[in-house]
């Protein structure tokens, strides 16, 4: 069954997402998670699984922040209560959150994402093999490469088919740090309406910092409606749509427009080409899936 | 205790010689194959069976990066790779893919794995996860702190290497694709532009927050840990690393010399006072062609361990001739000239058993025994006689007034 990932904003929109033909919702919380778009309380997470046990949904929680040694505690004791609350998912990055899962016996529930890092099958197999759920397929990569990968792994696949994808994460306050040294009295921290601009470049970069640090996003945002129907074909079942800069009226259009095209798979290239035009600031783009990367220029 | 190891890199055969004789008890290089930084990888085998023979000279170790991070066609050849560093006696690989890291385990069991700092690894959990798997050091991330570190320390078992000098990612280590975005230079396959080091501008909501004069820019500082040395050997830190396989002969031997005679002082006496410390830090200061910072060892990085509108990358001219040959008998030395210099300069010598010395630039002449006014070739062999006792393989700097110095 194709299982598509979407992000609620605030709790009301689990059935939005839903009807929208989402099967899985991903819940962020402060602290734990990084680039996530809501900071439910621990609390909440409880009465959510519950509304996705009714709605048939799927919860998938983010624990993707780097741990430092004196926040090992609290990762353990947040391990605890999501085992308790019985989550289905559990992103990391951190390969510390895999080894304190073990100890508690749920790295069965533990979805791989290390952004950049997992771009070729072998390595992909090595992580499943360890017996966690599910792996994320980098998004640096090409469509190519990302389907020959899904033939020869054995186990759950998922790859961000939309959105603003995430291509730089710095410990540092680098947009804090820029404006003392203009000694301007300016607060970025936490702003979602900040970009960058190359010099010598046009593309917008969407830049945010928060108490992480600092992240920069693609100045495209990707779009799969032709290539959706290829991911299922190889057997990449769990389609993630990224909703960073987008509102709830935006991912919940474009679930329905992935659902459409996976019905109508012929429909793909005219979507594609409505979203173009449509969201022209937004710069819409087929990201790397037909850009292959090298060592030189 | 078992003494801390001195890690440095080498971009060639000829520095990976510069850096033992300087002082570090083992290198890193990079084969042609599988390791970032490639323009830096220039390690044939029959180059790293060379490198592992002359280290063996002095008791020092060659480890070999095999960091990229692969894609489907890049992994051929890779067991055939792995099975000739066990051969020629490569004593580790540095590792950041998984299933290289299982393979080498499975098909080269003698060569150590050590886990790159592609993974930023930055607690005990995580080191005990490679060790669960065999693995025998990993590297820390540069984000942690020293009280980080020790914490980590305290939990951990597996040897643990810390950088503690050179360039510094301003991302997450192995996290970051501006340069495949911006470039389609893969990052981590050896193909990093440094673009997070390029001028941006900065907008919000289409109204520049920027200053024209002073473009946004996310260069950070080079790390010099001089003064957490001690503390990061309190702590148990078992390897120190030096970042920089792209880096030159003259910056390698004063930077590795410098914390050889750092890490022995405090072995020897138990502690190293300030003056020594700012003795050190302007040894190192005669090699910078970045301007350096704490990284993260103090805290979080502040608005001045970041480069503002300056690339911040320039070449020092203080590197004057590498010492050929010197007969102690005629005081005759057989210099190679690196950077122009005259007759009748404030010159200092230096070198693995040379202390600083002082010592004005006498007559040159050349092989056909020409006086030469100005050194101004790169390369020529120049004489001169020089008073002091100087030995083979030392080098010759300028003496320049810091305030000259432009960045």
């Amino acid at each position: 069954m194709v299982n598509i990932i979407a992000s609620p904003y605030r709790m009301d929109d689990i059935i939005n997402l839903k009807q929208a033909g989402a099967t899985t919702i991903v819940a962020g919380t402060d602290f734990f998670s990084v680039r996530s778009v809501s900071h439910f309380k621990q609390e909440e997470l409880k009465e959510m699984k519950k509304i996705c046990e009714v709605q048939h949904l799927n919860l998938y929680v983010l624990v993707n922040r780097f741990f430092v040694e004196n926040e090992l505690e609290a990762l353990r004791e947040y391990l605890k209560y999501l085992k308790a609350i019985d989550v289905d998912g559990i992103y990391f990055t951190d390969i510390g959150v895999l080894y304190e899962a073990k100890q508690l016996g749920i790295e069965n529930k533990l979805i791989y994402n290390p952004e950049t890092m997992l771009t070729n099958s072998l390595d992909i197999q090595e992580y499943l093999d360890l017996g966690i759920k599910m792996a994320t397929i980098s998004k640096e990569i090409t469509l190519e490469n990302m389907l020959e990968i899904s033939k020869k792994v054995r186990g759950e696949l998922e790859v961000i088919i939309h959105g603003r994808l995430n291509m730089m994460h710095s410990k540092r306050m680098l947009l804090t740090n820029y404006m003392k040294f203009l000694k301007k009295d300016i607060n970025l921290h936490n702003d979602f309406s900040l970009y960058l601009m190359e010099e010598k470049r046009d593309e917008h970069l969407p830049i945010v910092e928060d108490d992480e640090g600092t992240h920069i996003y693609t100045g495209f945002t990707l779009a799969s409606f032709e290539e959706v129907h290829d991911f299922i074909e190889a057997g990449i079942l769990n389609l993630r749509i990224e909703s960073m800069f987008l509102s709830i009226d935006d991912v919940c259009q474009i679930i329905k427009d992935y659902r459409y095209v996976i019905e109508h798979p012929r429909e793909g290239r005219k979507i594609y080409k409505e979203y173009e035009e449509k969201y022209v600031t937004q710069n819409i783009t087929k990201g790397f899936m037909y850009k292959k990367t090298g060592v030189t220029k | 205790m078992k003494k801390v190891e001195l890690l440095a890199p080498a971009g060639d055969l000829e520095r990976l010689k510069t850096a033992i004789r300087y002082g570090a008890d083992a290198v890193y290089i990079g084969g042609k194959k599988f390791s970032l930084r490639s323009r830096a990888s220039n390690f044939d085998i029959p180059d790293i069976e060379a490198g592992v023979e002359f280290a063996k000279e002095y008791g020092a170790h060659v480890h070999v990066t095999v960091n990229m991070i692969p894609h489907e066609e890049d992994l051929d050849g890779l067991r055939e790779y792995l099975l000739e560093l066990e051969r020629i006696g490569v004593t580790a690989i540095i590792v950041a893919s998984l299933s290289i890291m299982n393979l080498a385990k499975e098909v080269a069991p003698k060569l150590e794995v050590h886990v790159s700092t592609q993974h930023s690894s930055t607690n005990s959990s995580v080191i005990k996860f490679y060790e669960s798997l065999g693995m025998n050091r990993v590297v820390l991330a540069r984000e942690c702190t020293l009280e980080d570190i020790k914490a980590t320390m305290e939990q951990a078992n597996l040897p643990v290497e810390a950088f503690i000098h050179g360039g510094m990612c301003v991302s997450y280590s192995g996290r970051c694709t501006l340069s495949n975005n911006m470039t389609d230079r893969d990052a981590n396959r050896g193909g990093c532009a440094q673009s997070c080091r390029w001028k941006y501008r900065l907008f919000k909501d289409d109204q520049p927050l920027h200053d024209e004069e002073k473009l946004f820019s996310m260069s950070s500082k080079d790390l010099c840990a001089i003064e957490y040395v001690p503390a990061l050997i309190d702590a148990g830190v078992s390897s120190f690393k030096i970042e920089g396989r792209m880096k030159s002969q003259y910056y390698l031997a004063t930077i590795v010399r410098t914390y050889r005679m750092l890490i022995d002082e405090y072995y020897a006496k138990g502690e190293v006072s300030p003056a020594r410390i700012a003795f050190y830090r302007d040894e190192l200061s005669k090699a910078e062609n970045r301007r350096t910072a704490n990284g993260f060892y103090a805290g979080h990085p502040k608005m001045q361990d970041h480069l503002y509108g300056i690339n911040g990358s320039g070449v020092s001219q203080e590197f004057i001739a590498y010492v050929l040959d010197y007969d102690e008998a005629t005081k005759i030395a057989k210099l190679e000239v690196r950077n122009n210099f005259a007759k009748g300069i404030q010159a200092e010598a230096f070198g693995p058993d040379t202390k600083n010395t002082n010592f004005i630039v006498d007559m040159l002449y050349n092989e056909d025994g020409e006086i030469v006014e100005v050194a101004r070739n790169p390369m020529d062999i120049l004489y001169t006689k020089i008073d002091i006792k100087i030995k083979k393989h030392d080098m010759i700097r300028k003496i320049i007034d810091k305030r000259e110095k432009i960045y």
